[in-house]
């Protein structure tokens, strides 16, 4: 075993991205993620990925019985997930040690009462996203700001959220 | 307690529909929403904590995760899933349709992973394109279930907030 930084084994990160670039199977295979949600009564639902699943629900100003959180928040959570992701792959690339990292993140809907089909006209989405990064490391301030703005561009769910993605929507009647 | 469809108390649903129509208080409250995302401090594994909810975000093996959870691009697309789900209920409950059954199944297809992973410049780390299917078991005419679904999709905030491009400001706080 070689040696580990931020809990990752650097030599087996590094073997993997080199052949992850060399095969394109691969590349196709980790392109396209997957999951299913069931509705489980009133505004409960539990999605499954893989081998895993997670509980949502609505808050009880929406109705709900907040047993989970609910659809916009999960939102949040990933894309704060996916930079802390990308920030410690690109640090960990570095060789730089991370002591401690958090984000924070708020997030602005427009017109929520497009949702609760009280008005037409806005966007019930959020229009302003703003992220707050908390990181604690000996690494040099200008280099770990660098490392950020790098995490960043490199987030799938930052450029999901900031380019806009397309959504085809089918329905199957029973 | 009145009557109940799908789960849901429809005098206090539209009760709460009132509500919104004229206390702007409570709209402000439930337009801004807040979650926090911590390193586990030891490789791919991150716990996200929302008012009093957690959960954990991990990556599988094939990205070098202990894969303790999903990741954060098939949170993304559940969090799709789960808000169409939600207003696929609040649209049918609000006409008064029984819903039987539901599931949404979706499947996005990232741009350019190797941009995430550092090796290529070229197009985007995000996805593209996401496929959501909604199957729904109810007693009604299909052409209603359309329009639920219709409506559904057109005022979805995660929809929407996928669909347009949304302003994110990153801010770093380094902590000595």
């Amino acid at each position: 075993m070689s040696q580990k930084l931020n809990g990752i084994d650097v030599e087996g990160l590094n073997k993997m991205l080199e052949e992850i670039s060399k095969e394109k199977e691969k590349v196709k295979e980790l392109s396209v993620w997957r999951t299913r949600v069931r509705w489980l009564g009133g505004f409960k639902s539990r999605a499954y990925m893989r081998r895993h699943a997670l509980d949502v629900d609505e808050v009880s100003d929406i109705s709900g019985i907040d047993t989970a959180q609910n659809a916009v928040e999960t939102l949040l959570a990933s894309l704060g997930a996916c930079i802390t992701t990308t920030f410690i792959l690109i640090a960990t690339k570095r060789n730089i040690r991370v002591d401690n990292l958090e984000l924070a993140i708020e997030g602005y809907i427009e017109n929520i009462l497009v949702f609760l089909g009280i008005e037409k006209e806005g966007n019930p989405g959020f229009n302003k996203i703003i992220v707050t990064a908390y990181i604690k490391s000996e690494a040099d301030g200008k280099l770990l700001e660098e490392l950020f703005i790098e995490a960043i561009r490199a987030s799938p769910v930052f450029n999901t959220l900031a380019k806009g993605s397309q959504i085809d929507y089918k329905i199957k009647t029973f | 307690m009145g009557k109940v469809i799908n789960g849901l108390d429809i005098e206090s649903l539209n009760s709460l529909l009132d509500e919104a129509r004229k206390n702007k208080e409570l709209v402000q409250k439930i337009s801004k929403w807040y979650a926090r995302v911590r390193w586990a401090g030891s490789g791919f594994t991150f716990n996200s904590y929302v008012r009093n909810h957690s959960f954990t975000i991990s990556e599988p093996s094939e990205l070098g995760g202990p894969d303790k959870g999903p990741n954060a691009v098939e949170y993304v697309i559940s969090a799709l899933g789960a808000c169409y789900l939600t207003g696929f209920i609040l649209n049918a409950t609000k006409r008064g349709v029984n819903i039987k059954n539901l599931e949404i199944a979706l499947e996005g297809e990232i741009d350019n992973i190797l941009v995430f992973l550092g090796i290529s410049n070229e197009g985007h780390p995000g996805y593209r394109k996401v496929i959501a299917k909604a199957y729904v078991e109810a007693d009604c005419d299909e052409k209603t279930l359309k329009e639920i679904w219709e409506e559904t999709v057109r005022t979805s905030p995660v929809g929407n907030t996928l669909a347009r491009n949304v302003e994110i400001v990153p801010q770093l706080s380094l902590i000595k």
